[in-house]
């Protein structure tokens, strides 16, 4: 049997990234299947509807074959166009998630995924020469809706009634 | 209801639990402020806050009522609705994070804040399911 001429530490690392690009496919559908939802061209749902589930069969049958792997900080760092420092402060503060018990830290595919759009959406939200501004911007958001309980509030409300003022 | 309102005031329960608690000047705020959502809606409502999942715009806008206190706010047809009110010390929230991610604390507010109201009502900016607000 011809021996393998990829070491075992390669194989991983790639199947960590291929791992992170078929998360970002999965939500690419699920955004996609969104955007279907609210769109008005109603004679291409069918087709469209059905390539979007091959698409993500084709996605979930290799996110099952990649297994539990995750990627190294300088991947996350490179990919998501950061500094290592920056992603070993995320996954510290919870912005980015790593896999427990793997050393070396291994990242989350999915926060990675996440994260990725986070930041293209707050760019764009907030288009600034410092990006770091944006996010800056969005993490106050979140930390005041966290805060204040905005979505305790709402689950509240909706399973009774609103109060008339 | 005066006669020249035009929206409807609901709170949710915790909101309106809220109210009830504002004291001194802040309470005064409030009662000012529900009046202007009372005849102006979403134009009263201050600032679009971004979504904590993804980062593009939510359906919620936030009103400073004084240095700590914030009403959050959201829309629906001829309803003005108070989702929360509570304290959150924003200077001290940027000064932490000027060490996080290594920027100063100076003149880290964000550079521009898109109101709650564009010129064609609710929502300014963004999507809001099908809410139509002024």
């Amino acid at each position: 049997m011809p021996s393998s001429s990829v070491k075992p530490k390669r194989t991983r690392s790639q199947a960590g990234l291929a791992l992170v690009d078929t998360e970002q496919m999965l939500d690419q559908v699920a955004r996609e299947r969104e955007a279907l939802e609210q769109g008005s061209a109603k004679d291409l749902r069918p087709q469209v509807s059905d390539f979007l589930e091959q698409i993500e069969a084709t996605a979930l049958r290799l996110r099952a074959t990649l297994g539990d792997v995750g990627i190294s900080v300088e991947q996350s760092a490179r990919r998501l166009r950061v500094s290592p420092p920056t992603i070993r402060k995320w996954i510290g503060e919870g912005f980015l998630d790593a896999i427990p018990d793997r050393k070396p830290v291994e990242v989350d595919p999915r926060s990675v995924v996440r994260v990725e759009r986070v930041l293209e959406n707050v760019r764009k939200s907030y288009p600034s020469r410092e990006w770091t501004r944006a996010l800056a911007a969005f993490l106050h958001d979140r930390d005041l809706v966290q805060k204040l309980g905005v979505a305790e509030a709402i689950d509240e409300a909706e399973r009774g009634e609103y109060v008339d003022r | 209801m005066a006669s020249r309102d035009r929206f409807k005031i609901q709170a949710t329960p915790a909101a309106d639990k809220a109210i009830r608690n504002l004291r001194g000047t802040t309470a005064k705020r409030y009662v000012q402020l529900e009046n202007e959502l009372r005849a102006q809606g979403c134009v009263a409502a201050g600032y679009r806050l971004l979504s904590p999942e993804r980062g593009d715009f939510s359906v919620y806008c936030c009103k400073h009522l004084d240095r700590r206190w914030r009403v959050i706010t959201t829309f629906a047809p001829g309803v003005a609705r108070i989702v929360a009110v509570g304290e959150h010390d924003g200077q001290a929230f940027y000064s932490g994070l000027a060490s996080t991610l290594k920027i100063s604390s100076v003149g880290t507010q964000r550079e521009a804040k898109p109101p709650c109201c564009g010129d064609g009502g609710w929502p300014s900016v963004g999507l809001a399911d099908e809410r139509s607000g002024n």
